[in-house]
């Protein structure tokens, strides 16, 4: 029956994406960093300042995947699959934007960018080492992102008004928290970008893991409590 | 399929809208819901797909579910092949079968010719044959059929018809509401009423029980493997054994041809040796094997 999400998830990937829901979350992402990076930046502060936009966006995805199933269609698929799997089809869909965006990211900003460090810093680290812990950097975002826009959608808010600002709120929190693992590693790029020592945020990559399962497991179930 | 002292209402302190109801059916039933509008037939639909949670007592499944909402959105970005062959992959059929039966029956709707076209360029009939395909396409064991007769054309009608009975055929429970009283008549095992009070009582269905004393037909076949016909047949016909492997089944005119239907499309296979009106002797009038 777990073999039932697969085919879940790509079928609400094509919907995400043949919907156009992607396409208001990806302008704006792309428009902030328009904004926020300019050719010949030192990377790995423009990589932070990437992972951190990459947050509420990710969230904005998942927003997006849950509304672009009409409820009919969803009975359909709820019968055959059960309301959980269906849920965590859509949330894996989401997921796999954002990834995609996380990605994207990073190769963009390598492609504009110029010294690795800061002018002052002490020491020019490696652009691998660089890019890795940018792209984990992003991934952590991204993961911690769609936890905020499942938590701020059906099943756990039912109706309302509430889900936008609800979904803003959390992925802020989660980016200016110090405890949260997205500021952990997005203030290790910014700091990696003063001082040239770069450290790979696997630690907090393992710990968004970890919460972005928690939080499927624990809306797929309530989905499977809260079907409508 | 069994739903044991189910409930559900919406909200604490809401109307109950079905209390205390139980249905059993197991493989092979063909079963009607009736009631007035808004007493509760779809949300029982809703409450067996899974799709809503009793708010009291338990609803059982025993396996893969396929249901037919009341309206399906054309508001789905996907070509009419390319939902159905998604719907069967959840489904979990492989991209092939999928495929393959998505192809079967859009052919037996009609609309094999409109394989490409995006859903929401799809009339309003066409649209209700797809939502159709997408629960036949799975073979589930249970089927559930929420007025999905309503917005298809007589001969989209009598296909789903042929299909639902197929499926009971085939060992499959099936659950049907439909505001038309002679729905897949003589073929229903069993019929219940959802009541005002939202209780679920079992009813004498006019169309289950053959109505007696006009025209009979007599059918004659031979079960060449010599297995039993099965217990119910459309129109609970007579049966009489002839010689050999050979059977008469007397049944009501009108049910005639649902009966034959079921006899040559279901299991076991059969050989009609004779059609003809009760009181005739001779050579019959029609001959098939299948």
């Amino acid at each position: 029956m777990t073999g039932q999400v697969g085919p879940l998830a790509r079928y609400h990937l094509e919907l995400l994406l043949r919907s156009h829901a992607w396409l208001p979350p990806f302008l704006t992402y792309v428009l902030l960093l328009v904004i926020g990076v300019e050719a010949g930046d030192p990377l790995l502060g423009s990589l932070g300042l990437g992972a951190g936009l990459l947050l509420p966006v990710s969230a904005w995805c998942v927003r997006g995947a849950l509304a672009a199933e009409p409820p009919s269609s969803r009975a359909c698929l709820v019968a055959a699959a059960g309301p959980a799997r269906v849920h965590l089809g859509a949330l894996l869909a989401a997921l796999t934007v954002s990834l995609v965006l996380a990605a994207g990211q990073v190769l963009a900003v390598w492609w504009t960018a110029g010294q690795v460090a800061n002018r002052g810093a002490t020491a020019q680290p490696e652009v691998g080492s660089a890019l890795l812990a940018g792209l984990l950097a992003s991934v952590v975002c991204a993961l911690l992102g769609v936890s905020a826009g499942a938590l701020a959608d059906r099943p756990v808010l039912i109706r309302g008004p509430y889900g936008i600002p609800v979904a803003l709120t959390l992925a802020t929190l989660l980016l200016v928290v110090p405890v949260s693992p997205a500021n952990a590693a997005v203030r290790g790029l910014v700091e990696a970008a003063r001082t040239g020592r770069v450290a790979v945020p696997w630690v907090q990559l393992l710990l968004a893991v970890a919460l972005l399962a928690a939080c499927c497991a624990g809306v797929a179930a309530l989905a499977g409590r809260r079907p409508e | 399929m069994e739903l044991t002292a189910v409930g559900k209402r919406y909200g604490r302190g809401g109307r109950w809208i079905l209390r205390g109801v139980d249905l059993s059916a197991g493989p092979g039933e063909l079963v009607r819901i009736a009631g007035a509008n808004g007493s509760g037939k779809s949300t029982l639909l809703r409450l067996a797909a899974g799709i809503e949670r009793p708010s009291a007592g338990r609803v059982a499944r025993p396996g893969t579910t396929a249901y037919v909402p009341e309206r399906f959105p054309p508001a789905l970005p996907f070509d009419v092949v390319s939902y159905l062959v998604r719907v069967g992959r959840v489904h979990g059929l492989s991209a092939d079968r999928a495929r393959r039966r998505a192809g079967e029956w859009l052919d037996r709707f009609g609309i094999a010719d409109r394989a490409g076209t995006p859903l929401s360029r799809l009339s309003k009939g066409t649209c209700q044959k797809v939502a159709v395909a997408q629960a036949l396409l799975a073979e589930a064991r249970v089927l559930l059929l929420d007025e999905a007769w309503t917005g298809l054309d007589p001969q989209a009608r009598a296909v789903l018809d042929e299909a639902a009975a197929e499926r009971a055929a085939a060992g499959g429970t099936v659950l049907f509401v439909d505001h038309d009283p002679a729905r897949l008549e003589g073929l229903t095992s069993a019929a219940y009423l959802v009541g005002a009070d939202g209780a679920l009582r079992p009813v004498d269905d006019a169309t289950a029980v053959p109505a007696r004393g006009g025209p009979v037909m007599e059918i004659e076949v031979d079960v060449p493997d010599g297995a039993p016909l099965p217990d119910r047949l459309p129109g609970a016909p007579e049966r009489t054994a002839l010689a050999g492997t050979a059977v008469r089944l007397a049944v009501p005119a009108a049910h005639s041809d649902a009966l034959l239907r079921r006899l040559l499309l279901g299991r076991p296979a059969v050989r009609v040796l004779a059609v003809r009106p009760c009181g005739e002797t001779g050579p019959g009038t029609s001959e098939g094997e299948r």
